[in-house]
């Protein structure tokens, strides 16, 4: 079942592909990097917030990426990865500017 | 991967195929200097015909060392590095800020040999001509292009940075679209040169390099964007945008300053007890604040058996005593010191000398092989379409002229370096190089012919580079053994080992065309 609000997405499958897999994808994985640092713990060393997001990019664009791609119900993925998107945007947000 | 749709598989297909084609060209240039670079020391070794390389110090380095202070202004014993060459010459950097800007290092270079004579003195801002090794302009000009594409920084981070992901992603659809992996491993090529015989060979290839493929991509991703993507927006958002501050907050806070003068311990000392607590001998020396109270030595201890990293221990500068074992990020070992601890063995492939960067070499040309067959099967599939016809020429000018370039570049090296001016001569040898091979296709359209012309130029590049070293005053064989070089022989053997594999069916053509010889 896809989510009633986006379902422009399994519309316009291919438009949304590229959307999704590639400036979401991108925006979606820089403010990972961002936001982590304010969730994860310190660790032992006092660094694992601040390292481990940085050395999850990669892996976590590349995820971004290929999900939409994979993902059969667009609507759902869209759902998904705007959902993140928000909530680390939130997060970066408050960060900054609270 | 048996579940997948025919649609999803369909999709991954065009993205494997998008992903190693868009960037294909640049990710060619990446792969094949990375798979080079990986004997940097080596390229420095055989390009100055000196030891260069640093080996384990010896113990009475006190004496000279303190020799060497002598003749250095105490305004450049802010930051001192020490490590000693194969020859026994010890290497010394002394730095000092002397301008407004912190991160702009003034200093002295000294290379002084076993008798305390001084070979070579370098003084200058770092960065500038005087100051920087000429003798290391060749492995420069190779280590840049294959870091950041000779691009600014920080956009040749980015680009490398880029690039790494398309080849994680390539290398992820490849898992994912190949249903048979075990079985495409020893995957045998279908006669007939057709568009199947190269796709059999282009999955061998493929195959066996992907674990490397990915391993590689994830850490070159990491090691491009940590510094110029990873540090701002981590510094941006937990201090404020003070970089400063994140730098020594995952590095660790300079100790605290203290300008009095003291005498600082005898490097002897300080090496013997870092050799006594780590079982290793000392590789390197660090020593900040030389002369002042607030002094620190840091070694850099050889790589235990087993280990993947080096150690590095820290000593009070002044009294000796030892200050403890300084973690690469961080101030106690944790998830994040080891996740990065393991990006530059990964990447490098020093994890196990020789014999691990031999198999880094290996594996990286089969991923080079892999990325030229899959951009060729990419083509052959639009062969029909005009607009593509004349890529594969474009593309084998591409393929060829790269490491065309790299040999030629090294003969403007060696040119340059008898006129003092090895780092325009390298790049000006390179960029010439690459456009006669870029233009060659122009004027010329069977592909065979084309692809033979340019095995032959290259051959012979190689073939007449050792001479060419030699002729320009490069060390002889006999020299560098003398002086524990080893590597200037290997490079020359290795030149002409890889000119003889080019030029192999062009000798064996001619040698079938002569006529065969009368016993009479």
């Amino acid at each position: 079942m896809p989510f009633p609000s986006f379902a422009w997405h399994n519309r316009h499958p291919r438009a949304a592909r590229w959307i999704l897999a590639g400036p979401v994808a991108l925006i979606l994985s820089v403010l990972f990097m961002a936001s982590m640092p304010l969730i994860l713990p310190a660790g032992a060393g006092g660094v694992d917030h601040l390292v481990m997001p940085v050395v999850l990019f990669p892996v976590i664009w590349c995820s971004a990426l290929l999900y939409p791609v994979m993902a059969d119900d667009l609507g759902r993925a869209a759902g998904v990865m705007y959902g993140l998107l928000l909530a680390e945007f939130f997060i970066v947000t408050a960060a900054l500017f609270i | 991967m048996r579940n997948l749709s025919a649609d999803k598989i369909k999709r991954l297909v065009a993205l494997h195929g998008w992903s190693g084609t868009i960037l294909a060209i640049f990710l060619y240039v990446v792969i094949l200097t990375g798979s080079v670079v990986v004997f940097d020391n080596e390229i420095h070794e055989w390009s100055s015909g000196e030891a260069t390389h640093a080996v384990p110090m010896s113990p009475g380095l006190g004496p000279r060392f303190a020799a060497a202070l002598d003749q250095v202004d105490p305004a450049f014993h802010e930051e001192i590095l020490i490590s000693q060459r194969a020859d026994g010459a010890l290497w010394m950097r002394f730095e000092g800020h002397l301008d407004e800007d912190p991160s702009r290092h003034h200093g002295v270079i000294l290379v002084q040999d076993p008798s305390g004579q001084i070979l070579a003195r370098r003084e200058g801002v770092e960065g500038s001509a005087a100051y920087s090794d000429p003798t290391n302009a060749l492995r420069e000009f190779w280590v840049d292009l294959h870091v950041r594409l000779h691009l600014p920084q920080p956009w040749g981070l980015f680009a490398t940075g880029i690039l790494g992901l398309t080849m994680l992603v390539a290398a992820v659809t490849g898992v994912l679209i190949h249903r048979h992996v075990i079985r495409d491993l020893f995957v045998s090529e279908r006669p007939g040169k057709r568009v199947v015989s190269l796709r059999d060979r282009h999955t061998l290839a493929g195959v066996w390099g992907l674990p490397f493929a990915i391993a590689l991509a994830f850490t070159g991703a990491f090691l491009s964007f940590a510094t110029s993507l990873g540090l701002p927006v981590v510094a941006m958002v937990a201090f404020g945008g003070d970089q400063q501050k994140a730098i020594e907050a995952v590095l660790g806070s300079p100790h605290a300053e203290n300008a009095a003068p003291a005498p600082s311990i005898d490097l002897d000392l300080a090496l013997a007890a870092a050799s006594l607590r780590s079982g290793t001998p000392t590789q390197a020396v660090f020593i900040d604040h030389y002369g002042r109270a607030d002094a620190v030595i840091r070694t850099i201890q050889s790589r235990a058996p087993g280990d993947l990293n080096t150690q590095s221990l820290e000593f009070d500068g002044e009294s000796g005593a030892y200050l403890g074992q300084r973690q690469t990020v961080g101030t106690a070992p944790s998830l994040g010191t080891a996740a990065v601890d393991l990006m530059g063995p990964l990447h490098f492939g020093n994890f196990f000398g020789l014999f691990s960067r031999v198999i880094w070499v290996a594996l990286g040309a089969a991923m080079t092989y892999s990325v030229v067959t899959g951009m060729q099967l990419w083509l052959r599939r639009r062969a029909d379409a005009p607009g593509w016809a004349r890529c594969e020429a474009a593309l084998l000018a591409v393929a060829w002229g790269l490491p065309i370039a790299m040999a030629v570049s090294a003969y403007g090296f060696f040119m340059g370096l008898r006129f003092g001016a090895a780092d325009s001569w390298t790049a000006w040898g390179f960029v010439l190089a690459a456009l006669v091979a870029l233009l060659w296709p122009l004027r010329r359209s069977d592909l065979l012919q084309l692809a033979a012309q340019y095995r032959l130029g290259l051959g012979a590049l190689l073939g007449f580079l050792p001479i060419w070293r030699m002729g320009h005053g490069g060390t002889g064989w006999a020299d560098a053994l003398q002086s524990a070089a080893p590597a200037v022989m290997a490079g020359d053997l290795l030149c002409w080992m890889v000119a003889l594999q080019l030029l192999w069916p062009a000798l064996r053509a001619s040698w079938g065309r002569l006529p065969a010889s009368s016993p009479q």
